[in-house]
């Protein structure tokens, strides 16, 4: 299987998963940013096409979580756009987050027959 | 629509709406494309902790209250109504002033219901201001049902029915 395949035939189930922790890693390392940079973001990584219907809702959450912050600025001659960035919550949550992703892939990976190959990577 | 029935806070409300237009603008893609049909999409939305409410027995008996005041003043304007058409002062008043005073009672009573306006965050301006517009309707269809009512008395007087 090639990778492209691979790569447009995400199991939606592992983009949700991981939608949060990438979206929250995405601001903190780019941001303050934009939805649709975020979403641009995730796509040329390589984790599909995220739409805004998906996308707003979870920076929705995390700024509930007081994981991010959002300001307006005003756009040239259109309405706008919102503005993201990680606070320092954000910052700690992505650290914790990383290293309990980081420990559950492992043993997911640890549990996986090693002679498959196609990883998508 | 939808996100209110949801009981989103309406200055959530102007957000997400905020936020599919700037979205929208960027990059050209259809608002139902990006973000769904908008009963799926305000969906999501939906509040994950239910907003705090008076109890049932309390909301129950503020009900009955509203609604036994409601049928006073509304029978009591029909009264006067009536009267005008038939052209009979009540207990010594003019059913005119009755009837400024109930209406000035309905108008003031629709102004006075608690509103959640949907604020646009970047201007900090309200979309819409629901205030005035239910006092408005309220005041026009309390108005226009008197109107009918005086002439078609007037008319039943004027045929000696």
């Amino acid at each position: 299987m090639q990778d492209t395949e691979l790569i447009t035939t995400w199991p939606t189930p592992w983009t949700r998963a991981s939608l949060e922790i990438t979206v929250l890693a995405l601001v903190c390392t780019h941001g303050p940013t934009h939805g649709y940079d975020v979403a641009r973001r995730l796509r040329d990584a390589g984790l599909g096409e995220v739409k805004g219907g998906t996308l707003y809702p979870v920076l929705g959450r995390l700024a509930e979580q007081g994981l991010l912050t959002s300001g307006w600025v005003a756009g040239d001659g259109g309405p706008g756009r919102k503005i993201v960035t990680a606070t320092p919550e954000g910052v700690a949550e992505l650290h914790r987050r990383t290293v309990q992703w980081q420990g559950w892939t492992r043993r997911v990976a640890a549990v996986l027959p090693t002679d498959a190959t196609g990883d998508g990577s | 629509m939808r996100l209110r029935m949801l009981d989103v806070p309406g200055e959530r409300i102007g957000e997400i709406l905020a936020e599919i237009e700037a979205h929208v603008a960027a990059t050209g893609e259809p608002a139902r494309e990006a973000f769904g049909p908008p009963a799926d999409y305000a969906q999501q939305w939906k509040p994950s902790v239910e907003p705090e409410r008076r109890p049932a027995r309390r909301r129950a008996t503020g009900f009955i209250g509203h609604l036994a005041i409601g049928l006073g003043i509304s029978f009591g304007l029909v009264h006067a109504a009536y009267e005008v058409g038939r052209g009979v002062p009540v207990w010594g008043v003019s059913g005119w002033w009755w009837m400024a005073l109930g209406l000035l009672l309905v108008v003031g009573s629709a102004a006075r219901v608690p509103f959640d306006p949907i604020v646009d965050p970047r201007s900090g301006q309200a979309r819409s201001n629901p205030r005035r517009v239910v006092v408005v309707g309220v005041a026009a269809v309390t108005g226009l049902v008197l109107a009918g009512g005086m002439v078609a008395v007037g008319r039943l007087v004027t045929l000696g029915i």
